[in-house]
């Protein structure tokens, strides 16, 4: 009778999902290029918080060859990009219904003309390029590795590749002393690639370090790679996606699989990735001589790995639980930067058992924030420009990929003693191809993005060797954005025309994020900056903006208006940066009383029943049904009955939507939390729905 | 009448080949022991093929041949290289191939053509474990060559892979790919196996017409028939990768030997997790998704390890301080590096003759510490150590002088590892 019995609550749990399943919506078309027939690679990449469980909260559909595409959607929001290799990208919003069908056709004009072009780089055919790592040696030879474990070397005086080595597993990183002498960070080691007899074959590979845990898990890398000039190498381990793939019997060294931080929330842990063996979530040293130094924690998935100029380490995370959006990290040896499973290796902290709040406390916040969206998803290795003018005005500056055919460019600046700054979108789509993870400037002044993007999205027209080239023209661009008492200053890299000079051309708004477990953060109390002040210098290069208050502790978005272009006419090739204020030049981080703020919260508008009808039917009909009586198999309750919303306060419903909640009988599942997906102001809009559609 | 002419052009180019080849091949046609083929003696092979529409193809086939005896009797034969197909129902090469086919022998298959089988697309299927057709990225050109690392394909820079590809799809889960063209996201089979005992399979599926005269097919050829002779491929070195195989620690060496033996070589337990019978760790189910699974291995294992460290400071005592401090390279042959309680240890692993184990060789450098390496006895497993005294489950290594010891790891019957 037990299996007859197990077998029929299986079958009834399945239903169940099934029926709780809402319907999933129907975006189609076609993308076409502007100079006819199909966009040949191109790709639809969906964004929105209702795809905060899939995999980077984002869906990537490639179209067929003849340019159609169909993607299939949970109803919600999203901000949908369309790309295609030489084409400029489109972007539009949609807002699609549970059960909806909508085709929407695209036409993708050609690249316009920028100062940079994009530039495929031709691989060898035996070579998967699934480029995991770029580097020049002294002499100026391109080094290549790609994560089926190969090395390439293309010799600057010859020009034609020939394989270094093969046979490791998963290199991530390569630092190229000389075209015989290569240093590669592979998952479980960093190793020193020999080629002693100079026949273009390395015959010697000497293991540097392998201190840090690996346990099979398919997401699970080590990152890097780059050496100060001690010698000193860097790299990172990332988190691994802890029940997938774990080979937990054959974990090396000690493994350890509860959480730090238990999840406390309702339902499943948002966020799977977990430090189950040693310094994964860490960023180490190496010295020349293999001692192993754990650096700093924290990390989630610490992709990009970089040294500054003065041998000052960053790095790149991405976003997830613990870390709000993507974010520049400035590494001091022995900080926390958030994650808190990496502190289950800590020397000191694990086994204290920090609360969340202490865990915020100790985390010592990014450099810069990448908000998602414009600035992608998952960023790579930061690389600066010492390419003394070669790559253009932006000497000094950082420059970062993303998986997500994007390539940013930070300004940073040291205030109050830590480095914050500015980040610019720089290229997005023009050509460039998805999975730029491994960045370096060759010695042609040329930037090389190494691409990878194996499984993660279509591979088709995606990963590969690319250069960017400055053509010698000026770009129009905000060379720098920095902090002053009143506001901000801006150089442009050309004189501006007198647009520049009026203040409501320019539009400030400002957020936070929340440091928590769940997966990504909303931009949180996002408030208007009014600008009360522009003043453009004699020469048109220097702008000071006046806000009408600047606090700490916040990221700043501004936009620029069309208007604003250079004494030439010229538009700005970008209009949006984000400036990441910690503190303020006084070392301040902590905001004070805001005119701004107090505003919002003490006159929050009241919730819009026509609003919250639409945002009802989009997220919550499918379980809590259109008339509002439930659902036996979703295991709702019936908001019409005697017991009905009546109990309930405002406040308390908005809190029950906002914090989810377990379910309370007769209901079986629980409430999931949607403070993270539906603002606060939504969820006002909701509850005041609730009330006028179940009085 | 057309098929009457071919059938008689298709004998003359044969006895032209068997002319042509007879010499090259009377130096091997000797080396045959009397109950059986020597391990490197070379196989006798017989050539089918239709439709011969000229010489120059079957020339360069036998070209490609020529370390071979060549028989002009496939019953006669070790094994059949069927060029294209071996012709229509009722033909006489198709005869020969029926008879052939009665009991179990390696076969290597070029360009296979389901049009010139007698039982058609079915039979190609069947035998190849693939069906012809498919779907790759209409008129592209495949931007990526994969080889996989076998001993078969060891040599040429580049897989043969003309235009346009023949494609091939819903291989059988007994087969190895080991080489594939790529364009996108789309790939296609280029050269594939299937081991079953003594009928193993090759096709070369790339190989067209306008290739044969190419050095590397011919060369692909002849190792393909080596293999498939169950033979060692000449001037094959072993192969080296690190990845995630099953029952192993991450960043595990699959070292294989073209010899046919298979190594996990674990470099966090610091020994060799198993052996098995093969020469080949697929890394495709590694590679071509996003999660992955444990490297494949193309064959069963026959010796094996626990988990536990492997090298003792005394016969089963504590773990001795253990590191791994890389590989290097010589003439093709690995050498891995340890350092074992305080001393330098390399070890030379080599296929013993014929493949029938393994041969590992330690050089230890001088050193207090005694090194007691674990061995596990197991049916069917000779394990045999010289230079080093031997207790039970361990071999010690107790001088504190630099020296030498070494350990074979043999199966225990007569027969061959392959």
């Amino acid at each position: 009778m037990k299996p007859l019995r197990l077998g029929f609550l299986t079958l009834i749990s399945v239903g169940l999902a099934l029926a709780t399943a809402p319907a999933p919506a129907r975006l189609s078309g076609r993308i076409e290029s502007e100079s006819g027939g199909p966009a040949r690679f191109a790709q639809v990449r969906v964004e929105g918080a209702a795809l905060a469980g899939r995999e980077n909260s984002q869906v990537i559909q490639r179209a067929g060859n003849d340019g159609t595409f169909e993607v299939s959607l949970p109803p919600g929001a999203y901000e949908i990009w369309v790309t295609a290799p030489d084409h400029e990208e489109t972007t539009f919003r949609l807002e699609v219904a549970s059960g909806a069908t909508v085709n929407r056709d695209l036409r993708l004009p050609a690249l316009q003309r920028t100062p940079y072009r994009v530039e495929t780089v031709a691989l060898p055919r035996p070579m998967i390029p699934e480029v995991s790592g770029v580097a020049f040696t002294p002499r100026g030879s391109l080094v290549v590795t790609n994560r089926r474990g190969e090395v390439w070397i293309r010799p600057a005086d010859v020009g034609r590749w020939r394989r270094l080595a093969d046979g490791l597993h998963e290199p991530f990183g390569v630092v190229a002393a000389d075209e015989t002498d290569v240093f590669v960070i592979q998952r479980p080691e960093l190793t020193r690639l020999r080629d002693l007899d100079g026949d273009g074959v390395a015959e010697i590979r000497t293991t540097v370090a392998d201190h840090w845990g690996i346990t099979g898990s398919y997401h699970e890398f080590s990152y890097g790679l780059v050496r100060d000039r001690a010698g000193n190498f860097y790299a990172s381990s990332g988190l691994c996606s802890f029940g997938r793939g774990v080979e937990l019997p054959w974990t090396r060294g000690r493994l350890r699989t509860e959480q730090y931080l238990p999840w406390t929330g309702p339902g499943a842990v948002p966020d799977g990735h977990r430090s189950v063996a040693e310094f994964q979530g860490w960023a180490f040293q190496i010295a020349t001589d293999g001692t192993f130094r754990p650096y700093a924690s924290g990390f989630r998935q610490p992709l990009g790995v970089g040294l500054s100029p003065d041998d000052e380490l960053f790095i790149s995370d991405c976003a997830g639980a613990w870390v709000p959006t993507s974010v520049l990290i400035h590494v001091a040896r022995g900080a926390f930067h958030g994650h808190p499973d990496s502190l289950k290796w800590h020397p000191e902290l694990k086994d204290q058992r920090l609360s969340a709040a202490d865990v915020s406390r100790l985390r010592r916040p990014p450099a810069v924030y990448l908000p998602r969206g414009l600035m992608g998803t998952s960023p790579g290795q930061p690389v600066w420009d010492q390419t003394g003018g070669k790559f253009g005005p932006f000497a000094g500056q950082v420059f970062l990929g993303d998986v997500s055919a994007v390539l940013m460019r930070i300004d940073l600046e040291k205030v109050g003693g830590a480095y914050q700054g500015a980040a610019f979108p720089f290229l997005r789509g023009q050509g460039l191809r998805m999975g730029g993870m491994r960045h370096a400037f060759g010695p042609d002044g040329a930037l090389y993005l190494g691409q990878t993007v194996r499984g993660w999205m279509p591979t088709g027209g995606n990963e590969g060797l690319q250069r960017i080239t400055w053509d010698g023209t000026a770009p129009v661009e905000i060379l720098t954005q920095r902090l002053a008492e009143r506001g901000f200053v801006l150089t442009f890299t050309v004189p501006m025309g007198a647009a520049a000079a009026e203040a409501r051309h320019y539009r400030f708004k400002r957020f936070r994020y929340d440091h928590h477990p769940l997966d990504g953060s909303l931009r949180r109390e996002e408030t208007e900056v009014p600008v009360t002040t522009a003043r453009l210098e004699p020469g048109g290069r220097r702008l000071h903006l006046e806000l009408a208050e600047v606090q700490p502790g916040l990221v700043h978005e501004l936009t620029v208006a069309s208007a604003v272009t250079s004494a030439g006419g010229a538009p700005l090739l970008n209009r949006v940066s984000y400036y990441t204020l910690n503190r303020l030049a006084d070392g301040t981080s902590v905001a004070g009383p805001s005119q701004l703020v107090a505003s919002a919260e003490t006159a929050p508008r009241p919730g819009d029943p026509r609003a919250g009808a639409d945002l009802y039917r989009l997220h919550c009909a499918t379980c809590h049904g259109a008339d509002g009586r439930g659902s036996l198999a979703a295991g709702t309750p019936d908001y019409t009955g005697a017991r009905g919303l009546r109990t309930r306060s405002d406040e308390e419903l908005a809190r029950i939507v906002t914090e989810g909640r377990l379910p309370e009988p007769p209901a079986v599942n629980p409430m999931p939390p949607w403070g993270n997906v539906l603002p606060a102001q939504a969820i006002r809009d909701v509850v005041a729905y609730l009330r006028e559609a179940f009085p | 009448m057309r098929l009457r002419r071919m059938n008689r052009h298709l004998a003359r180019a044969r006895q032209f080949l068997a002319a042509a080849v007879l010499a090259a091949a009377l130096g091997w046609g000797s080396s045959f022991a009397a109950d059986g083929p020597a391990p490197s003696a070379p196989p006798r092979v017989a050539v089918l093929g239709a439709p011969a529409e000229s010489k120059a193809e079957l020339t360069a086939v036998a070209a490609a041949l020529a370390p071979f005896t060549l028989v002009s009797d496939a019953e006669a034969a070790d094994l059949v290289v069927v060029w294209r197909g071996p012709g229509p129902q009722g033909s006489a090469d198709a005869s020969a191939f029926a008879r052939f086919l009665a009991r179990p022998r390696p076969l290597v298959v070029l360009g296979a053509e389901s049009t010139t089988w007698p039982g058609g697309a079915a039979e190609v299927t069947t035998l190849l474990g693939a069906s012809p057709g498919g779907r790759f990225a209409p008129g592209a050109a495949p931007t990526v060559l994969s080889d996989y690392g076998h001993p078969l394909t060891s040599g040429p820079a580049e897989p043969p892979a003309p235009q346009p590809l023949r494609l091939w799809s819903g291989l059988t889960a007994d087969t190895f790919v080991l080489q594939e063209a790529t364009a996108g996201e789309a790939t296609t089979p280029l050269v594939w196996i299937r081991k079953g005992g003594a009928s193993r399979v090759v096709h070369l599926a790339a190989v067209t017409p306008a290739i044969l005269h190419e050095a590397g097919v011919r060369r692909l050829i002849a190792q393909a028939v080596w293999w498939a002779a169950g033979r060692t491929v000449p001037g094959a070195t072993p192969h080296l990768q690190r990845t995630v195989l099953p029952d192993a620690h991450p960043g595990s060496f699959a070292l294989t030997f073209p010899e046919g033996v298979g190594v996990c070589l674990d470099p966090v337990r610091g020994g060799i997790n198993y052996l098995w019978a093969g020469e080949f760790a697929d890394p495709r189910p590694r590679w071509l998704t996003k999660q992955g699974a444990p490297a494949r291995l193309d064959g069963p294992v026959w010796y094996r390890e626990p988990a536990e460290p492997a090298w003792r400071t005394s016969p089963g005592g504590p773990a001795a301080a253990w590191r791994f401090r890389g590989h290097s390279t010589r003439a093709g042959m690995p050498d891995f590096h340890y350092e074992v309680a305080g001393r330098t240890v390399t070890e030379h692993p080599g296929a013993t003759p014929a493949g029938r184990g393994l041969e590992r060789r330690f050089t230890v450098g001088p050193g207090a510490a005694p090194l007691w390496l674990r061995l596990v006895p197991q049916p069917e497993v000779l394990i045999e150590v010289t230079g080093a005294r031997r207790e039970a489950e361990h071999a010690g290594f107790t001088g504190q002088a630099a020296g030498e010891f070494t350990v074979r790891l043999l199966r225990a019957s007569r027969e061959a590892t392959r």
